[in-house]
């Protein structure tokens, strides 16, 4: 799943409008928090008088909600939606018997946010692998500023590093998944997580949900910023920036991107090149239970169209479409963005995966191993528990 | 744990009411998307402003 990202003002407005122009109704737009949204899902699409017509939803959450019938067929929209040209990947996680049930709505992706004027003074350079990445972020830490500030439970930026050593956080035999945190390429990616946790970090051990991009802007009457590097999605760049107050509210400030002070890059290989991160991004459904399909359909339509594909790649938001990716720009946040999606991974396209993220269990290793626990054995206690969840539907 | 196990059963028990969803066999007539109201939900906000902190 993911994370954060999301559908700005502008495009939700231009929803609503083409929508009015196609049917005459009315496109009622409900945000929804990350956070509690898998629950508010499950109660909600089986109720036909509840259940949002069309939903976004973590594409990491496609199997779950397909294999259950909750989505409804759209294979005969497919061609006309995008077809081969839709995100492989993520068209994938959301079919069914050769069936589709859920299509990208956008991809996102991670890369790394840092300090140029840090760096500078501590004289280190932009680090090309892995192991540099720490001993850099080692260099620049003390006590109020985390050379590399990442939450101890934050699993989905610190899975990079099971992905990165050649690890993964399940695999597939026949039609069972089996969690792998035991495998050794994948310990070898969590002890190097936690050395970086352990000597680089100072975020709390049980933050989860991190919001990084707080803690590289110098906040205002504040010596110097808590990070001298983050990861973070690719969207987080407009959060990221010199602090000024907001015009239009003085409760809220607004960050400028200042290339002086800040750059760009994405996560290095071990040996170099780019490690895979964790592919961010969604999947769009027409409930199952909506006394609406037709409706649903027509704002399916007008998503895919080229010019909300392109709406989209304007404002920072992977197209599903990749006849449109262009419209992402050139600029580093672009290049970044798709250097880093190229390589990048999913979760698990199991059943019960959906079961596996609301359980919490993820965020509980995480943070027990950035906690300084026993990798192998923590691997091998969380492997279990994973285990019962993951190919139940 | 009496909580996780908790948040484990009820995520468990909400996918088994799920399993009762059963999909549309045939597509609907476009003509009957006229004037019909929907509802679209979207996740998150992207941070574009942020809440003072300090």
């Amino acid at each position: 799943m993911a994370d954060g990202g999301d559908t700005p003002d502008t495009l939700r407005d231009y929803l609503k409008t083409e929508y009015k122009k196609a049917t005459g109704g009315t496109l009622t737009i409900e945000e929804q928090g990350w956070g509690d949204a898998l629950a508010k899902l499950q109660t909600a699409l089986p109720d036909a008088d509840n259940t949002p017509d069309v939903t976004e939803i973590g594409n990491t959450w496609s199997p779950t909600f397909t294999n259950v019938g909750a989505f409804s067929d759209i294979s005969d929209m497919y061609d006309e939606l995008g077809g081969d040209k839709l995100l492989t990947s993520f068209v994938d996680v959301g079919k069914v018997d050769g069936k589709n049930y859920a299509l990208p709505y956008y991809f996102g992706s991670r890369y790394v946010f840092y300090r140029k004027d840090l760096y500078a003074a501590a004289g280190v350079e932009v680090p090309t692998t892995l192991p540099q990445l720490t001993e850099i972020a080692q260099k620049l830490h003390n006590d109020s500023t985390s050379g590399f500030y990442l939450g101890g439970e934050d699993w989905r930026n610190g899975v990079s590093w099971i992905f990165a050593y050649g690890g993964d956080l399940a695999k597939q035999d026949g039609d069972q998944w089996k969690s792998s945190l035991s495998d050794p390429k994948s310990i070898e990616g969590l002890e190097a997580l936690q050395e970086l946790y352990t000597s680089a970090s100072n975020a709390p051990v049980t933050e989860a949900d991190s919001t990084p991009w707080v803690n590289i802007n110098t906040q205002p009457e504040a010596a110097g910023p808590e990070a001298a590097t983050i990861i973070a999605p690719g969207w987080a760049h407009w959060s990221i920036g010199d602090l000024a107050p907001d015009p239009k509210d003085d409760t809220k400030q607004v960050a400028t991107w200042n290339d002086e002070v800040f750059g760009a890059y994405v996560l290095p290989g071990v040996d170099g090149g780019v490690a895979p991160v964790f592919a961010g991004g969604s999947n769009i459904a027409i409930s199952a239970s909506s006394k609406n399909q037709a409706g649903a359909r027509e704002l399916m339509k007008i998503i895919f169209s080229k010019e909300y594909q392109e709406m989209l790649g304007a404002n920072g938001l992977g197209p599903a479409n990749s006849d449109y990716v262009s419209s992402l720009g050139d600029d580093q946040f672009a290049k970044a963005l798709i250097e880093s999606a190229l390589g990048s991974k999913l979760t698990p396209a199991a059943v019960g995966w959906a079961g596996v993220e609301g359980s919490g269990l993820l965020e509980e290793f995480f943070g027990k191993v950035n906690a300084g626990g026993d990798v192998a054995s923590l691997a091998a206690e969380y492997d279990k528990k994973i285990d019962e969840l993951i190919n139940k539907s | 744990m009496k909580r996780k196990i908790a948040s484990i059963a009820a995520a468990t028990a909400a996918l088994v009411v799920l399993a009762g969803c059963s999909t549309p066999s045939e597509a609907p007539n476009p003509d009957d998307a006229k004037g019909q109201n929907i509802t679209f939900w979207l996740m998150g906000v992207t941070p574009r402003t942020l809440s003072v902190t300090t």
